[in-house]
């Protein structure tokens, strides 16, 4: 039936029972709003409902619209109903983006000389997923990482000028020092010097991949995290732009871009106040090393 | 919703109640929506939403337990006037008998519970 009376409150309060209605049978929700409909037709016809005040009580007392459908729901009603106003609550399980760059930038990020190396091993000691003795193999295994040894082999072969020597068996010294050089520090020569290569080159891969599975493990075994709709993650720009100018931004723009990084670190507030000190150091030392690494070219070239 | 109505066990006995309270009010005559909600509400603690009521009849004119006529009337809109069937007075027969004895079992737990209470300190 038709409602006799119109008002805005009553408008408003039986629309929003004809919205969480939708889940009711059609024929049931017929029922239902029609019933509320009468009851209220009825006080304003009694007189009960005469001014605001009463009318807004009359609303009160038949409840909140989502409860009267909650009640009048039955098994098989419609799409599952949730109670209202209660938002969605999701579990992710703990990533781990800090581990993986770390290992990441050990490994490939040791091509850009000392600087993505350093910024790994800043990582890798900030994080709280490894042991103290893992965080001491990552860094000694090896420093400089896979890519220092490119650098220094292409530093090398330019400048290597010495040739072998073969030690003397008289003299009492082993042969183990198969290196023998000359001008500018490195050479690869000799069985010790390839095993080392190939050591250096390997072993931080073995490493890498060691260190990656237990941090997933132990992160697997944390409690999941809860994510509520419209919450920002944990690495947000800033973050990332900070990780970025540190790490490769030395190579474009040398001392600014490192300064810029540091800059976004110190106004993220995801690192702790040492974490920032460290990275400071450490990008203080790494934003002259691209520089050093030019002029060492420059240097071998001439 | 109030918050912890969920777990409140009351609002689970209520709601399961009262469809046998509205027969009840229904087997001397017969009324119309706003009245009967009237009426329970008299009864204090009954009913929380006066608006769940309007389901609970629907279930009950469902299961064949009630019937429904429009009537007009005097001073306003026509009326629905909701009368109980003879499976709604049996299945009330039923349920009294039952309430009784729950009724009497649960009262003797409490109210012993109550006596050690005041007597155990």
């Amino acid at each position: 039936m038709e409602r006799t009376v119109s008002d805005p409150l009553v408008d408003d309060y039986l629309r929003r029972l004809d919205a969480a209605a939708a889940v009711l049978a059609p024929d049931r929700r017929e029922d239902l709003l029609s019933g509320i409909r009468e009851h209220i037709d009825e006080a304003i016809a009694s007189g009960e409902a005469g001014d605001e005040a009463s009318l807004r009580a009359l609303l009160d007392r038949l409840g909140e619209p989502d409860e009267i459908v909650a009640s009048a729901a039955e098994p098989g009603d419609g799409p599952s109903w949730a109670p209202p106003n209660v938002p969605q609550v999701f579990y992710r399980r703990p990533g781990i983006g800090l581990e993986l760059a770390a290992v990441l930038l050990l490994t490939l990020g040791s091509l850009l000389f000392v600087v993505g190396w350093l910024a790994g091993i800043v990582m890798v000691w900030s994080s709280r997923r490894w042991t103290l003795l893992e965080k001491l193999v990552a860094t000694l295994v090896f420093p400089g990482g896979p890519g220092l040894v490119l650098w220094l082999s292409v530093l090398a072969v330019s400048t290597t000028t010495c040739t072998s020597t073969t030690p003397s068996p008289a003299n009492g010294f082993s042969a183990d020092t198969a290196e023998t050089c000359t001008t500018s520090g490195f050479s690869v020569q000799g069985p010790w010097g390839a095993i080392l290569v190939v050591a250096w080159l390997l072993l931080p891969l073995v490493v890498a991949g060691v260190l990656l599975h237990r941090a997933r493990r132990r992160a697997d075994a944390e409690a999941p995290i809860p994510v509520y709709p419209g919450t920002r993650s944990r690495w947000g720009g800033l973050e990332i732009a900070a990780v970025l100018l540190l790490s490769v931004g030395g190579f474009v723009v040398p001392i600014i871009a490192p300064m810029a990084g540091l800059f976004c670190a110190w106004m993220s507030d995801q690192w702790t106040r040492s974490e920032k000190w460290v990275a400071t150091a450490i990008a203080s030392l790494g934003a002259v090393a691209p520089l050093v690494a030019f002029l060492a070219l420059a240097a071998a070239r001439s | 919703m109030e918050p912890g109505e969920a777990q409140n066990p009351l609002t689970q006995l209520r709601r399961g109640v009262l469809e046998y309270c509205v027969l009840a009010l229904l087997t001397e005559e017969e009324l119309y929506g706003f009245d009967l909600v009237k009426r329970l509400g008299e009864s204090e603690g009954l009913v929380t939403s006066e608006g769940t009521i309007y389901p609970l009849l629907s279930r009950l004119r469902r299961v064949g337990w009630v019937t429904t006529t429009w009537r007009e009337s005097e001073s306003g809109p026509p009326r629905r006037y909701y009368a109980i069937t003879r499976a709604g007075r049996h299945a009330l027969a039923g349920f009294t008998s039952e309430w009784m004895r729950f009724r009497d079992s649960v009262d003797g737990l409490l109210t012993r519970g109550e006596d050690h209470g005041a007597h155990g300190v």
